[in-house]
């Protein structure tokens, strides 16, 4: 084949989109031909470069997000336990977007109070609440700063997860698999709990840009007697969340309600959750956050998972606005593969939460492409676990890829080796950004 | 007979009604993807919401002669190509098009915010400018494929276009970017 011919195939190749002879045929062209490989190398960068400059902003995402929830709920029955950290990567994402000042209203105070309620209030010390969601979940959670935390989650009254903690030793327990995890880690900050405080950060930001945001307030008083303020936020659905129709409202319509005194949280309606403080600064003893397994319960060890990774170092690439490192690359049971990274800006103030470097379509060895579908964090803002899953399901008998290329816009294309499968489908890990 | 004339009319009206229920179905699902793709497509996100609800009208107006559910998204994709692209040549013929410096000067104002640092304010005008000046065919081909993530099969569908034509406007609309955006690289 000669040199123009292989040229011509290059970004079919790229794609995946030659039939099996041809990708042969030109790969057995560039085994041989230095100014092809670097010619496929550019048609790489540019490529990923494409990617990472897309025009439509992340503000436009929720949508695709939406369509990539429903699309998996079709296809991917096995990725069901993923969905909540999905929306949670999709809040946190959307955090990324900026805002061009404008007049941010009356309202703001009120949204301040009602942000500063859903994370707990200013100077609790202990909380215990509960929420019940539609289908008959209950999740009651105790709360004690700065090193413990207790979670039962129940369905129609029946104990399906507990999780406890207490400084860093944590258990997460699932009676009906009768199986336990265990870890000398803590896997919550009681203090930063839930993600409804991002959630509601992420409206008043957007709402700066976009608008299609009322928030009111009014004083009324609680049966127990004590003042109480009532504010009611409500969000243009369209601007905010994407189109609406069919299940969803016009208006998104949210509540908090805030002890007048202390600015605590009293009870709060977010979608379909609906939480109510049972006590603010209430004793806890340590009891209520140690677990020991009962017998017949499998116990999995589940060790530092995230730091054993961050410890190691599989490659680094640089380019002008930042450095990225891999440390490890994982191949879950299921065929999705898990990368470990961290990165530094160049520019300080992009080292924060929710923003990290654009890494273009990942492709492996056999020529298959992996399509990003979660972001799990990380010790901190600069790294996190990206979460791959292959574009077409694996198929009976196929071979397993023994490299993945991640395509990193300014840098020649990363080439990681893949270990063999891991037992487990999911890291356990809980935070979700 | 006039009761005749009324019932008929009702039957009328009741199909009109499903036969919207239908579309509306339809349009509900897409509509994302489509809203998305007309961004990328026009260029500029805040002439998406309109664009996009001319593609509803035309889509609706044609959605009598359209069968079948599988090739809805291709259908779709088809009028949004052709509502774009109709759009950007009016306005080419309206407006005397802007120096590719005053384009990107342009573009780097409007892209504030960390998502645009993240790449680059610079580099992402140049990107969009670059892709701005490909040849019409090979830029649609390449959004296609590229941002909306069709397959070639997909994206000949949609351009009513042999599947190696897909392949020629790729390659050639990669090589002009090679050449615009070298350094970059």
């Amino acid at each position: 084949m000669r040199c123009e011919r292989a040229r011509h195939n290059l970004k079919a190749l790229l794609d995946g989109e030659l039939g099996s002879v041809e990708t042969w045929r030109v790969r057995r062209h560039l085994a041989g031909c230095a100014r092809c490989q670097e010619e496929y190398a550019m048609i790489g960068r540019l490529n990923a470069l494409l990617l990472s400059a897309d025009l439509v902003p992340l503000a436009a995402t929720p949508a695709i997000y939406r369509e990539m929830a429903a699309e998996w709920s079709d296809r991917r029955q096995r990725l069901r336990p993923l969905y909540p950290l999905v929306w949670a990567a999709m809040l946190a994402l959307a955090l990324v977007v900026g805002f061009h000042s404008r007049d941010p209203g009356s309202s703001n105070v009120a949204m301040a109070a009602a942000i500063e309620a859903f994370a707990g209030g200013k100077d609790w010390t202990t909380w215990h609440f509960a929420a019940t969601e539609p289908h008959g979940r209950q999740t009651e959670t105790w709360l004690r700063r700065p090193d413990a935390f207790r979670e039962e989650i129940r369905v129609d009254g029946k104990l399906i997860e507990l999780k406890v903690q207490l400084d860093r030793e944590s258990w997460i327990y699932q009676p009906g698999e009768k199986r336990a995890y265990h870890a000398q880690k803590a896997i919550q900050n009681p203090a930063q709990y839930g993600d409804a405080v991002y959630f509601l950060k992420d409206l008043q930001r957007r709402a700066r840009r976009v608008g299609g945001l009322k928030v009111t307030e009014r004083p009324d008083r609680w049966p127990d007697g004590r003042a109480v303020r009532v504010i009611d936020i409500e969000a243009d659905y369209a601007k905010h969340f994407g189109p609406p129709g069919g299940a969803h409202p016009k208006t998104a319509r949210f509540k908090v309600i805030v002890d007048a005194k202390t600015g605590l949280q009293v009870k709060s309606e977010l979608w379909n959750a609906v939480t109510t403080t049972v006590a603010h600064d209430q004793p806890m003893p340590d009891r209520l956050f140690t677990w020991r397994p009962p017998t017949g319960v499998q116990v999995t060890e589940v060790g530092d998972w995230l730091g054993e990774r961050l410890a190691r170092t599989l490659a680094s690439a640089k380019n002008d606005h930042h450095s990225l490192t891999i440390h490890a690359v994982d191949l879950a049971a299921n065929g999705d593969i898990w990368v470990t990274a961290s990165w530094k800006f160049r520019d300080e103030t992009m080292n924060t939460w929710g923003t990290y470097p654009l890494i273009g379509k990942p492709t492996d060895d056999r020529g298959r492409e992996y399509l990003g579908f979660s972001g799990l964090g990380g010790t901190g803002p600069t790294n996190m676990v990206l979460a791959y899953t292959p574009r077409e399901r694996p198929g009976r008998g196929d071979s397993l890829p023994a490299t993945i290329t991640l395509h990193h816009y300014g840098s020649p294309p990363l080439v990681l080796p893949v270990p063999p499968p891991a037992a487990w489908t999911r890291p356990p890990i809980d935070r979700c950004r | 007979l006039l009761d005749d004339r009324v019932t008929g009319t009702d039957r009328n009206e009741e199909r009109e009604t499903a036969q919207r229920a239908h579309f509306e179905r339809v349009w509900e699902q897409h509509r994302p993807r489509i809203a998305v793709l007309v961004a990328r497509l026009a260029g500029d996100p805040d002439l998406a919401d309109d664009l996009t609800q001319e593609v509803a009208v035309r889509a609706f107006q044609g959605f009598g002669g359209f069968r079948g559910e599988a090739s809805a998204a291709t259908w779709l994709y088809r009028i949004a190509v052709n509502v774009v692209n109709r759009h950007r040549e009016r306005r080419r013929s309206e407006f005397i098009p802007l120096e590719a410096s005053e384009l990107e000067s342009l573009r780097a104002d409007e892209a504030a915010g960390p998502e645009a640092t993240a790449l680059g304010a610079d580099l992402r005008a140049r990107v969009w400018a670059a892709l701005e000046r490909l040849p019409e065919q090979q830029r649609t081909a390449l959004i296609l494929q590229l941002y909306e993530g069709l397959k070639y099969r997909e994206v000949a569908d949609v351009l009513h276009i042999p599947i190696g034509t897909v392949k020629s406007r790729l390659h050639h609309a990669m090589q002009r970017l090679k050449e615009e955006l070298r350094d970059a690289l």
